[in-house]
């Protein structure tokens, strides 16, 4: 097929838009929990 | 009950112990098939011989679609669960799910309209399929607005899970409404879209690595989010002890 | 019930009549498909005008308390909210409804494709009221819930849309094509009357405890 190498361009276009959410996904849920974890040791500190 | 009622410790700290062995396990599960899956269906099967390579963004348009659709409907019997027996744990697992749906239909719309564009010439395309997917955007999108909406979470999550219910009648409504509006109806489904189901042999097994690895995904995600929840109102329950 | 119809009846209708006007300018007038957009828009701005009115269904009531007296009172919330959509579709829908014939010919709509816009509306703008009042339901009591209740809406009245504007313009010939349609559109109605008035009064409650 002529257009072999657009069609190449377009699935790895789709991989990494499809990698960019994942990511971005997976490195919010686990920033957040980091942050929320500290925030509550730090509360458990203060009530003692 | 007063309405900021504290926390009730029992079923959430099982919960977290449990999330902390599953996590890292889903974690690691999750990684091997995603990237097994994408890798071996991206280099080492054979291009179809109509589609070119083209047909290899079914390793993500695929599970991500299965996903987006299923994560809304465990979000229904959440939802359903949270009306009828009020486990916290319930509502609070819809609205950790929702955020990943929403980006599942991400996935599974710019892949789509990937695959789309050399077949069809355009990005976008009215088929009934990515339309229907956009519209199952919008309801991921008004279920995490309404959270943010309000404070008291008990509160919140019988809005949002009222939102849910009926939101999943009238996103299935919609499915049926938006192939009508495009093909009339008692047409049946004609756009390549769904030559998924017709894939060879060769195709099928990295692309069930990939279903499995998304699944799991999933669930590493609604396990960290759902932990996150417990600690942030374990976190109100304190503040509100020493606030009186 | 309180629920002065004639001032929101003529202020809904002055709307729907002022927003298909100024919208129409927005469409290009040489098009061959001009008039084609009539029924569709129609459909849409019944559809704005249903939704932007309701906003204060219940928020009005909330506000002076007398919420909470329709709660205690020996008739179930259910019907109240039911019959609250109702009387919202009598002064907002009914009005658009009995109007459209006049508005058809800013779009030359032929008189066949007429009656079939106009049994879409009355057998589908019910729904809207009801779904409306849902919206009402939950957000009455949230901050910036005017530009909230649409936003969450809106989706839901997708189905009633495309039913209500894809059986108009006939590119179909058969009877039979139409009459589904609106049985379509009946049964989405019927079926958002009797589930929604329980969702909602769920909602209400949830918010009043």
């Amino acid at each position: 097929m002529s257009h072999l190498g657009e069609h190449h361009f377009t699935i790895i276009a789709s991989y990494s838009f499809t990698l960019l959410v994942l990511v971005t996904v997976i490195a919010q849920s686990y920033f957040k929990s980091r942050k929320i974890r500290r925030l509550l040791e730090k509360q458990i500190d203060e009530k003692k | 009950m007063t309405k900021n009622s504290i926390w009730e410790f029992s079923n959430p700290l099982k919960f977290k112990k449990l999330a902390g062995i599953l996590i890292p396990i889903f974690g690691i599960i999750a990684f091997v098939c995603v990237i097994t899956g994408l890798s071996w269906g991206f280099f080492y099967t054979p291009d179809d011989y109509k589609q070119g390579p083209l047909v290899k963004i079914i390793y993500v348009h695929v599970p991500s679609a299965f996903l987006a659709i299923n994560i809304y409907l465990m979000m229904f019997l959440a939802s359903l669960i949270w009306l009828i027996r009020r486990h916290h744990l319930s509502a609070l697992a819809a609205k950790a799910a929702a955020p990943v749906g929403l980006a599942m239909t991400f996935i599974a719309i710019v892949s789509g309209a990937f695959w789309g564009k050399p077949t069809w010439g355009t990005y976008w395309v009215w088929d009934p399929r990515l339309t229907a997917f956009a519209i199952l955007t919008l309801f991921y999108i008004g279920y995490i607005i309404l959270w943010t909406a309000e404070d008291e979470p008990d509160k919140a999550a019988d809005l949002t899970s009222i939102l849910c219910l009926v939101g999943s009648v009238f996103a299935l409504l919609s499915r049926y409404a938006v192939l009508f509006w495009n093909q009339g109806l008692h047409q049946g489904a004609s756009l390549s879209l769904d030559k998924e189901k017709n894939v060879a042999d060769v195709f099928y097994q990295p692309l069930l690595f990939s279903i499995i690895g998304f699944v799991f995904l999933f669930l590493f995600l609604l396990l960290i989010r759902m932990r996150t929840e417990i600690w942030t109102r374990q976190i109100n329950a304190i503040q509100q002890k020493l606030g009186k | 019930m309180s629920f002065t119809a004639n001032g929101t009846a003529i202020l809904g209708l002055v709307f729907f009549i002022t927003v298909i006007f100024v919208s129409a300018l927005g469409f290009d007038i040489n098009s061959t498909d001009f008039n084609l957009i009539g029924p569709s828009l129609i459909w849409v701005t019944a559809l704005l005008s249903v939704l932007l009115s309701a906003k204060n269904l219940i928020q009005d009531d909330f506000r002076d308390g007398s919420l909470d007296l329709l709660l205690i009172s020996p008739i179930p919330l259910e019907l109240v909210l039911a019959l609250k959509a109702f009387a919202h579709w009598i002064s907002i829908s009914l009005p658009i409804i009995l109007i459209c014939p006049v508005i058809s010919v800013l779009f030359t709509i032929p008189f066949d494709n007429l009656i079939i816009l106009i049994i879409g509306l009355f057998l589908g703008t019910p729904a809207l009221s009801f779904i409306a009042i849902l919206g009402a339901s939950l957000t009455f009591s949230l901050r910036r819930s005017s530009i909230l209740m649409p936003i969450l809406i809106m989706p839901f009245y997708i189905p009633t849309l495309v039913f209500g504007v894809k059986i108009v313009n006939f590119t179909e010939n058969t009877n039979e094509y139409h009459i589904n349609g609106l049985l379509i559109l009946l049964a989405i109605t019927l079926l958002s009357m009797s589930v929604l008035p329980f969702a909602a009064a769920m909602g209400v409650k949830s918010c009043l405890k």
